[in-house]
């Protein structure tokens, strides 16, 4: 590996606000928070229902009609991803801030 | 197909503007000049993208009286020398995640008054007037019993948005972009 650090600008200590060009804080009220993430959790809850249902379709049609089977497993999958994207989306670690 | 371009009168771009940079209560200008709530605040710290308070802290600054007065966003105890009744300390501000608002907010129980209950005591409602329209052609009592659940179910749906929705309305949230 070639060593490219003289070319490259040193890194120098910054503060995080320092470096930022545009705002990072939101402050609204509650309910508008909660509003912004509805939606995807209906989305989550859909897509989960969509793939348990192609799941048991899946298994359901394994052995009398298997080119279906694969087509409803692979629904499942596709749809349980789906699923596990809103559901990271809804838990995150990301901190906010509750007043009075 | 692209939809074609719009074309705009310059009231309407001058007014697209004119709410884009001093916010939601742009629009709600009276005619003759005196503004309603303003949403915005002067002097705020410039890292907050979007300042939106909420509708009970606003201060009516169109009234001489309170000319130069602003509203705290949050309530500062000045003098929490003690704690609460059950030992809890007196906290102005909350720091939680993402994940402990939605656990609280997409819960299902009826206690809490959260958004999860009131789609479920819409959905029990009206499960409930329709197996009460099959019951009338059995018995009037027993329909009786579903109507009373009718009832409840609603106001328990109207119990929960008062209490999680038109309630959080006014409560402040700070939250990264």
């Amino acid at each position: 590996m070639t060593d490219n650090s003289e070319m490259m600008p040193p890194v120098q200590m910054s503060s995080v606000l320092a470096d930022t060009k545009q705002p990072f804080l939101k402050m609204s009220t509650r309910w508008d928070y909660i509003a912004r993430y509805l939606d995807i959790w209906k989305e989550m809850i859909k897509f989960r229902g969509y793939a348990v249902i192609s799941f048991i379709a899946g298994i359901y049609l394994l052995f009398s009609f298997t080119i279906g089977a694969v087509i409803a497993l692979g629904a499942a999958t596709y749809f349980w991803e789906l699923h596990k994207f809103r559901l990271h989306r809804l838990e995150s670690q990301r901190s906010v801030m509750i007043g009075h | 197909m692209r939809k074609p371009i719009q074309v705009r009168r310059l009231e309407e771009i001058r007014h697209i503007v004119h709410s884009a940079e001093h916010g939601h209560g742009s629009h709600a200008h009276h005619e003759h000049g005196a503004p309603f709530f303003t949403h915005k605040q002067e002097g705020i710290n410039p890292y907050l993208a979007d300042y939106n308070k909420p509708w009970s802290a606003q201060t009516a600054t169109h009234i001489k009286e309170n000319e130069g007065k602003r509203t705290l966003p949050m309530y500062l105890p000045m003098s929490a020398n003690d704690t609460q009744g059950d030992g809890k300390p007196v906290n102005s501000i909350h720091l939680k995640t993402r994940m402990d608002i939605m656990n609280d907010v997409l819960d299902e129980d009826y206690k809490n008054g959260s958004v999860g209950s009131i789609y479920r005591s819409y959905f029990m409602a009206w499960l409930s007037f329709a197996i009460m329209l099959f019951a009338l052609t059995i018995n009037v009592y027993l329909a009786g019993v579903f109507a009373y659940l009718v009832g409840y179910y609603w106001s328990e749906k109207e119990l929960s948005q008062t209490w999680s929705v038109e309630w959080w309305k006014g409560k402040t949230l700070i939250s990264t972009v």
